[in-house]
């Protein structure tokens, strides 16, 4: 799950129980709602840091960073979810997750935890409007008294027509 | 699973094992050598051969491993008939015998991984019906019977039925395709570069011997050339092949040895056969089994072309030096074994890689070319993913590097820097240093595809009833490895059209008063940091009337196209589908050439020229950038942010007057600069981004070029010159319009590069065309 240019961010403990029944998240926040993402595709946390705008994109994709020496594209989660944009500030995070051979930063407000969501408590998430944002949701998991919203991080990257490509990818 | 002892025991066999087949194999070939030359079995070989085996199968029995018994039991079988004298030895035996070589060799290594020689029942029991076929035949000439045959029967796997499974129209040497599999995918691959170059050798020694047929260096080249080759063919099995080379080998031994002389005719069929040998590599490539249904024929032909040419008296004493050095009958390999045998030579050519028996053959042959020409320069093949990743750190060292001295941490720091300065310059041309040094291992001289031309316009001449001399200058420039490979059908396309359409007949030639042979030159040599590769011949030139003619019959000129330079009528033959031959033959005239080289050629960075002189000659002229990766930048900023524009495709920097603009009422701009009227783009327009300046005359204007065309870019500042490492960007993002990439600049922010061209082309598709004026730079720059 880790590329060998990422350091290693996950404890030990957690590599091991990967393969138990329980689904680890990683939970972040967006304007006060908390969204998990699994957490086999993540390889790293940053904090934000300078972008650089790339021209002929949709408006999600804000453009690239510089990390370590490698290239790689950043989404703003809250343009993907049709959300106010905001201002950056110093707790905003990139989450950087790799799938297959691509690597993604996803800029979202806070990051909190990483976190188990076993199956029993995941629910699937009510008829979807294709065409809404709703349609990067996994499912809703239960943890305690709040929910947090499950996203697919395939959908999540890649929307129809990036899907095409994708398929180019041959992901 | 094995328990660790016996996990201990097994990685010994396995260490053994390899050794017995190392020592093995040579011998087989030293065997089928003498047994070739002579007809006479060497006892002694054999007998070692046998006890090799035999030590083999003892061991494999003590550690259980039965598919290896069973399949060392056959071999020994086989090769105990041969002990006895029951039958002469037969390259049919050592090729089953090297294959079983080889698979004994590939359970090794399964042991190795799984401590078990199970799973490999298929082929086992193909090698083994295969070795029993071959005791069976020699058994049924042979009325004794041998105590073994009970033992083998009983011991058979597979019950002789199976054997009526194979195809009847199988030859003899060929064997069920199964058996494929003991040939590894690395084995062929060495196998096919090496024919590939062995070939090529020939190839040479021929198309010289073709104009000098006594040339006995020649003869010794090619000779020694087709018996590695043949060598490496018989080993993987490729019976065709190896036949084909072994009469074609024989052919020129006997020139060798002045029992025939050889002449152009005969050259000429062995070119001929060549081919073949090359289109059977190909095959074997693609992981075939080469298979040459006219070698029967060609076989029968040189057999044919070499009893007529018999000389009366053979000169014993015209045969050169050489090739009595090269050993006459004995293939070099025997110089390898016939070395005091010891457990060291055994581990020396053990030690050389995985397959020593390949490497092994060609030790000898290197010795023998840099004994017998010791300006040769040392070489060493190296995987050439390998130097992908040292240019690619190379790449990532020259970023860091600037990262460090060009940090803007530094600039904080407020103090004098002359020792870090010195250092940083020091670390610099170190870097660069390296750089040059790193893409300089890549580069291979193109005379490798300038002799194949060679080939192609002798072909061409003769298949179109023209003379033309082949003129090579400068094939010693060398260009990046994974370039040369692209050249080569640009480079054909072009010659085509040359002595296709370009040089005339001898008698039209006469007419117009020029010598009837024509002229072709290739030339390679540098211009600036690009290589200029020319195709130039002295034929008819480029028709303007023909080609303005298709051109406003296909629409793409409007009116009379007299407004046109010749240097604009040239471009047109580079649209897709123009030809101007009359007849479509099938050496060209289809049209596709033309666009597809330039298109070949500009994907990697490069341009063509066209130069033409009606009656005189053409030239076409291939520019290829020396680096792929690495270029002089030009840091240029547009509002807040910076692109990279390649030094190459600037022309000028200035600012300019009011006086100077002057707007059409679409609202494009036109700078004057010294009579000439360029269009301007407004950069930040084109991305989208907020400038800091509006007006023309508050910013710079950069003149840049591109396939001859020449416009502005209007832009905030210049911010400096840099070397820039291209490095792609995510495919994620997908194409973006006008950038060929990013890179890192020193103080660590991502810089998108512009391509010049690509601004061009989006202009052109998006906006009302404005006339772009074109300019002869395209020829001088």
């Amino acid at each position: 799950m880790l590329d060998e240019t990422n350091q290693e961010t996950m404890p030990d403990e957690q590599m091991m129980e990967k393969n138990t029944q329980a689904e680890k998240y990683l939970s972040f926040s967006l304007d006060d709602q908390e969204y998990g993402i699994d957490i086999r595709n993540v390889t790293e946390i940053i904090g934000i840091q300078s972008i650089t705008e790339i021209p002929d994109t949709p408006p999600f994709v804000k453009g690239v960073i510089n990390l370590r020496g490698k290239v790689i594209p950043v989404i703003d989660v809250r343009l993907r979810f049709d959300l106010e944009e905001q201002v950056y500030n110093e707790r905003t995070c990139v989450i950087v997750v790799h799938l297959e051979t691509l690597a993604v930063g996803l800029v979202v407000d806070t990051v909190s935890e990483v976190i188990d969501i076993p199956k029993e408590n995941i629910e699937a998430s009510p008829e979807v409007k294709s065409s809404s944002a709703s349609r990067y949701i996994e499912g809703l998991g239960k943890v305690g008294e709040e929910v947090k919203i499950l996203l697919n991080t395939n959908k999540l990257i890649f929307s129809e027509e990036a899907e095409r490509l994708a398929d180019v990818i041959g992901l | 699973m094995a328990d660790a002892e016996q996990q201990e025991l097994l990685l010994s066999f396995i260490e053994e094992g390899n050794e017995l087949l190392d020592e093995s194999e040579p011998l087989l070939m030293e065997l089928e050598a003498k047994s070739n030359e002579s007809g006479e079995v060497d006892y002694e070989v054999l007998n070692t051969i046998f006890r090799l085996f035999h030590s083999l199968k003892g061991g494999a029995g003590f550690l259980d491993l039965t598919t290896v018994g069973k399949v060392t039991h056959q071999a020994e079988t086989l090769l105990d008939l041969f002990r006895k004298g029951k039958d002469t030895l037969q390259s049919e035996h050592i090729d089953i015998l090297t294959r079983t070589c080889d698979f004994l060799r590939q359970l090794l290594e399964n042991i190795g991984e799984q401590f078990t020689d199970e799973g490999y029942s298929d082929e086992a029991s193909n090698i083994i019906a295969a070795l029993s076929r071959h005791i069976e035949k020699i058994k049924g000439g042979d009325k004794l019977v041998e105590s073994t045959t009970d033992d083998t029967s009983e011991e058979l796997t597979v019950p002789p039925p199976k054997q009526e499974e194979v195809p009847v129209t199988q030859k003899e040497n060929d064997f069920p395709d199964d058996l494929q599999l003991t040939l590894t995918p690395e084995i062929i691959e060495q196998f096919v570069n090496e024919a590939e170059d062995l070939l090529s050798t020939t190839e040479q020694a021929f198309l010289s011997l073709d104009k000098e047929p006594a040339n006995t260096d020649q003869v010794g080249e090619a000779f020694r050339s087709l018996h590695s080759f043949k060598g490496n063919a018989g080993f993987l099995g490729y019976s065709d092949l190896e036949s084909l080379s072994h009469q074609a080998e024989t052919v020129l031994d006997k020139i060798r040895f002045g029992e025939i002389d050889g002449n152009s005719e005969l050259f000429s069929l062995l070119l001929e056969v060549l081919d073949f040998l090359s289109d059977g590599v190909k095959q074997a490539a693609e992981g075939k089994v080469p298979v040459i249904p006219a070698a029967p024929g060609l076989i029968h032909l040189m057999q044919d072309a070499a009893s007529k040419l018999e000389v009366g008296s053979g000169d014993q004493e015209t045969v050169s030096e050489e090739a009595a050095e090269a050993g006459s009958p004995p293939p070099p390999v025997i110089e390898i074994v016939k070395e005091p045998e010891t457990k060291e030579k055994a581990a020396k050519s053990k030690a050389a890689t995985k397959q020593p028996v390949v490497k092994s053959k060609k030790q000898p042959v290197a010795n023998k070319t840099s004994n017998k020409n010791a300006s040769q320069r040392q070489s060493i093949r190296v995987d050439i993913e390998k130097l992908g990743v040292l240019l690619d750190l190379v790449g990532e060292l020259v970023i860091a590097g600037a990262m460090v001295t060009q940090n803007p941490d530094l600039k904080k720091l407020n103090v004098p820097l002359e020792g870090f300065e010195k250092s940083a310059s020091h670390l610099n041309k170190l870097t660069r240093d390296l750089q040059e040094v790193a893409t300089s291992i890549r580069m291979i001289p193109l005379s490798g595809t300038f002799k194949r031309m060679i080939r192609l316009v002798r072909d061409l001449a003769q298949k179109t009833s023209k003379k033309v001399d082949l003129e090579i200058i400068g094939e010693e420039t060398e260009v990046d490895k994974t370039l040369i490979e692209l050249m080569t059908d640009p480079l054909v396309h072009i010659i085509r059209n040359s002595i296709d359409h370009g040089i005339g007949t001898p008698d039209k030639r006469k007419e117009m008063g020029k010598p009837e042979t024509g002229r072709l030159t290739l030339a390679a040599k540098y211009v600036g940091g690009e290589v200029w590769i020319s195709v130039i011949d002295d034929g008819a030139g480029l028709r303007r009337d023909l080609i303005l003619g298709k051109a406003i019959e296909k629409g793409l000129v409007e009116g009379d196209g007299s407004s046109l330079s010749d240097d604009d009528v040239w471009q047109l033959i580079f649209q897709p589908g123009f030809s101007t031959a009359e007849k479509v033959t099938d050496v060209s005239g289809r049209g596709v050439g033309m666009d597809v080289v330039r298109r070949n050629i500009e994907n990697i960075h490069g341009k063509v020229n066209v130069r033409s002189e009606s009656g005189q000659g053409t030239e076409v002229i291939l520019r290829i950038p020396l680096t792929l990766a690495i270029i002089d930048g030009m840091i240029i900023r547009v509002g807040k942010s910076r692109y990279i524009i390649p030094i190459e495709a600037i022309r000028e920097t200035m600012r300019v007057k009011y006086a100077d603009i002057t707007k059409t009422m679409d609202g494009q701009e036109i700078v004057g600069i010294r009579g000439h009227l360029l269009p301007v783009i407004r950069l930040h327009e084109f991305y989208d981004v907020e400038p800091t300046h509006l007006e023309l005359p508050d910013g710079i204007i950069m003149v840049v070029e591109n396939a001859g065309k020449q416009f502005c870019l209007f832009v905030d500042e210049l911010v400096g010159q840099q070397q820039v490492v291209i490095k792609g960007l995510s495919q994620y993002l997908g194409k973006i319009k006008a950038i060929s990439g990013c890179t890192i600049l020193g103080d660590g922010e991502v810089c998108l590069i512009i391509d010049i061209g690509g601004i061009m082309s989006a202009r052109e598709n998006g906006d009302v065309a404005v006339a772009v004026q074109s300019t002869e730079s395209g020829m001088k720059a």
